[in-house]
């Protein structure tokens, strides 16, 4: 038997912490709310029994007032799980109770598990566990995600609740009004069967709070029910109980409150200050972008005179000129061309989840808070933004979270505009043949255009929809952590393993096809190839950027995944990436390299990113729409950094 | 807490456009545990956190401002 166990709690309680350490899986836990947006699954055993083991979203409340709270609703009344772990944050219980008794109400086998202990133990707090263990009538542990304490009594009493044929229920004693609503709704509803499912005092209850089940009445019933009393007021005097009941059980469980404020609280004081904190946040980023360039050259020359070697090695050896060709000049030099980019990437991630992992991201949104609303977003958007410099299809996807549609739909289209990891490879090969000693300054610029330009984006895309609501800002700032390593390496493997998956499908599919079309139909004239004849069909509107073929051959073929212009320039130049360089500083001037940058920067989303644009949206239209979008934004950008910057050069 | 609280915190917040935490403390002179006991229950009333301007208002509730004698470094930008 598999006995099913679900995870619960506030955003950013640390649930996916405690989920790795319980599976050993490697699911990245970030440090801002509202990551885990879908259920994630995994597996242990104890004691010889097995355990499925489901973490559900980061929510307040089950008032299904949001996509998420729905998710885990529904999971608790169809999958009707052996355990429940409540994960709440010692250091703010009381924000955790109100779910932990939502889940008793609907008389489900709680486990509390107060993690975060050892901040509480910091700050000189401490805890009554015992009062709360009493007065809930549920097993109460204490555990800490990043020390990895408290886990084996975690794991105890998951394993005697979940084999305990007698569950524990706490038995709710609300005002007799209340309790007289209850039990006349549990009358009118007895022959129900579409409460079949449900326990009759918590459909009774949600009835009160909000009726999120108003689908399971029919207007008969509803007419009953509303008839039972002046539902407003009962509402009323029940969310008063819960109110007093989670204050008085507040107040008891803290035997000790500690100190006011800790180091991290002179940390916030610093970095949330209206300037200073702006510029840190800039000199922060231009940072990152520094050591990715310094640290991870040395590796990236070693890759890339591997690749040469490799390529020099296998040349002349395969007998048949066009697979020797194609093998040296197209795999080897096109793959090899990306990844050598691999430590880049990977450094670049692994600094960027540093600055998140900490919880200095979330306070730059705080930040930008201000700045963002002229521009018709929040600082949960920008949140967005910056997932969206790893990989746009996660930024959209983390788009759920804003639930002001509006905003939403200018953030979908917007994000494209955010300069994802796959156009760092064309960054750095652009600038280390045009810019090297500005390496980090012009890369850090890149990137603060990329942010206007969503901001600008989405101002521009809402003046359209004529839908008008509030946005104010709902994001919580988590407390600073000192980032562990493991959470860190996994990081940056989650996200940097998508670069080398890419490598190996996508970009050596896109490397062959290149290949073929510069090869045929003269092996040996390229400039007769249809490679040549691709980019020199749109030669009439690029040319004046200074702009060749291949230029406009290598953007045409970035569609697919933008390290393919990387991969085309390499089978196109026929060099390897030291080379590289140097090649594509004979086809361009910087002008032309620096505005082919800014139309890299927002020229059409990959096809993964127009996929999800069409699934968040529902619609291809949309998909459609931000082809084209982004493309002539991109265009108009790039012309007008040309001719501008052509009056300063 | 008298027991007309919750409902007229609700009320104030259905009036405002946006409310911030602060106001909202020193209006009905809540606790900080008691504001984190009441946010989940305004959600049962239809007031998510998007009705809330700053869950958490680190400015003026941080410890360090009070004691920060230098004026130039004393401006939170939250």
């Amino acid at each position: 038997m598999v006995y099913e166990i679900a995870i619960i709690g506030n955003p950013n309680v640390g649930k996916t912490s405690i989920f790795n350490i319980l599976t050993g899986s490697k699911q990245y836990v970030a440090n801002w709310p509202g990551v885990t947006v879908e259920k994630k699954v995994g597996n242990f055993s104890y004691k010889n029994e097995k355990f499925k083991l489901v973490d559900l979203p980061g929510i307040y409340s089950l008032s299904s007032m949001s996509e998420d709270e729905r998710v885990a609703r529904d999971f608790f009344i169809n999958e009707n799980p052996d355990c429940i772990v409540v994960v709440a944050d010692s250091l703010n219980l009381e924000r955790s109770m109100f779910l932990a008794l939502q889940l008793l109400e609907m008389n489900l086998p709680v486990i509390l598990d107060l993690n975060s202990i050892d901040e509480v133990k910091e700050k000189g707090r401490k805890i009554n566990i015992e009062y709360i263990e009493k007065t809930l009538n549920i097993p109460v542990v204490a555990t800490s995600a990043k020390e990895q304490t408290g886990i084996t009594d975690l794991l105890e009493n998951i394993y005697k609740v979940s084999k305990s044929s007698v569950k524990k229920t706490f038995k709710i004693n609300y005002p007799e009004r209340i309790e007289n609503f209850c039990q006349k709704f549990s009358e009118i509803n007895s022959n129900n069967s579409k409460l079949a499912n449900y326990n009759m005092k918590w459909a009774a209850l949600n009835y009160l709070e909000n009726n999120s089940l108003n689908n399971l009445f029919d207007d008969k019933l509803t007419e009953k029910i509303n008839n039972i009393d002046i539902l407003p007021e009962l509402k009323d005097i029940y969310l008063q109980w819960k109110f007093d009941f989670l204050s008085k059980l507040a107040e008891n469980a803290t035997i000790a409150s500690g100190r006011d404020w800790s180091f991290r609280d002179l940390l916030d004081h610093v970095l949330t200050h209206k300037f200073l904190g702006l510029i840190i946040y800039i000199l922060a980023l231009y940072m990152v972008f520094s050591i990715t360039f310094t640290v991870a050259a040395p590796f990236s020359d070693l890759l890339d005179m591997l690749f040469s070697s490799l390529g020099g090695w296998l040349d002349g050896k395969i007998p048949i000129d066009w697979l020797n060709s194609l093998i040296v000049d197209g795999i080897i030099g096109g793959v090899g061309g990306v990844l050598v980019f691999v430590p880049q990437i990977f450094v670049l991630f692994f600094f960027m989840g540093f600055l998140e992992e900490s919880g200095y991201l979330p306070r730059a949104a705080f930040l930008v808070d201000k700045i963002v609303r002229k521009f018709g977003l929040s600082g949960r958007s920008f949140m967005s933004i910056i997932l969206g410099f790893g990989c746009s299809v996660p930024a959209i996807m983390s788009t759920k979270t804003v639930s002001n549609k509006k905003e939403r739909m200018a953030l979908i289209l917007s994000i494209p505009f955010a300069s994802c990891s796959a156009r760092l490879p064309v960054y750095i090969v652009l600038i280390a043949a045009f810019f090297q000693n500005y390496s980090a300054l012009v890369l850090l610029s890149i990137y603060l255009l990329s942010i206007l330009m969503v901001l600008f984006s989405s101002k521009l895309i809402q003046k359209f929809i004529t839908q008008t609501e509030n946005i104010p800002f709902t994001i919580e700032l988590p407390r600073f952590r000192m980032p562990g390593l493991k959470n860190l390496g996994f990081y940056t493997w989650n996200k940097g393993k998508h670069f080398l998956e890419k490598a190996g499908t996508i970009i050596l599919l896109s490397t062959i096809v290149i290949w073929v079309l510069s090869y045929f139909p003269a092996s040996n004239d390229i400039e007769h190839s249809y490679a040549a004849a691709i980019g020199k069909s749109i030669a009439p509107i690029t040319s004046h950027l200074g702009w060749d073929w291949k230029t406009n051959t290598a953007m045409i073929f970035g569609v697919t995944a933008k390290e393919v212009i990387v991969s085309t320039y390499s089978t196109l130049l026929n060099t390897n990436e030291g080379n590289l360089a140097a090649g594509l500083s004979q086809i361009m001037t910087p002008l032309s390299a620096f505005s082919l940058l800014i139309f890299i920067l927002g020229y059409v989303p990959c096809f993964a990113t127009l996929g999800v644009i069409k699934s968040e949206t529902g619609s291809w239209k949309w998909a459609v729409f931000a082809f084209f979008y982004t493309t002539i934004i991109a265009y108009i950008l790039a012309n007008a950094v040309y001719y501008i910057g052509g009056l300063f050069l | 807490m008298i027991f007309m609280v919750v409902k007229d915190i609700v009320k104030y917040i259905n009036n405002e456009k946006s409310v911030d935490l602060n106001s909202l403390k020193a209006r009905f002179k809540i606790t900080d545990s008691q504001m984190s006991v009441l946010i989940p229950i305004l959600s049962g009333y239809g007031i998510n956190y998007e009705k809330i301007d700053k869950v958490t208002p680190v400015c003026a509730a941080c410890p360090v401002k009070q004691n920060c004698n230098m004026k130039g470094l004393n401006k939170c930008g939250l």
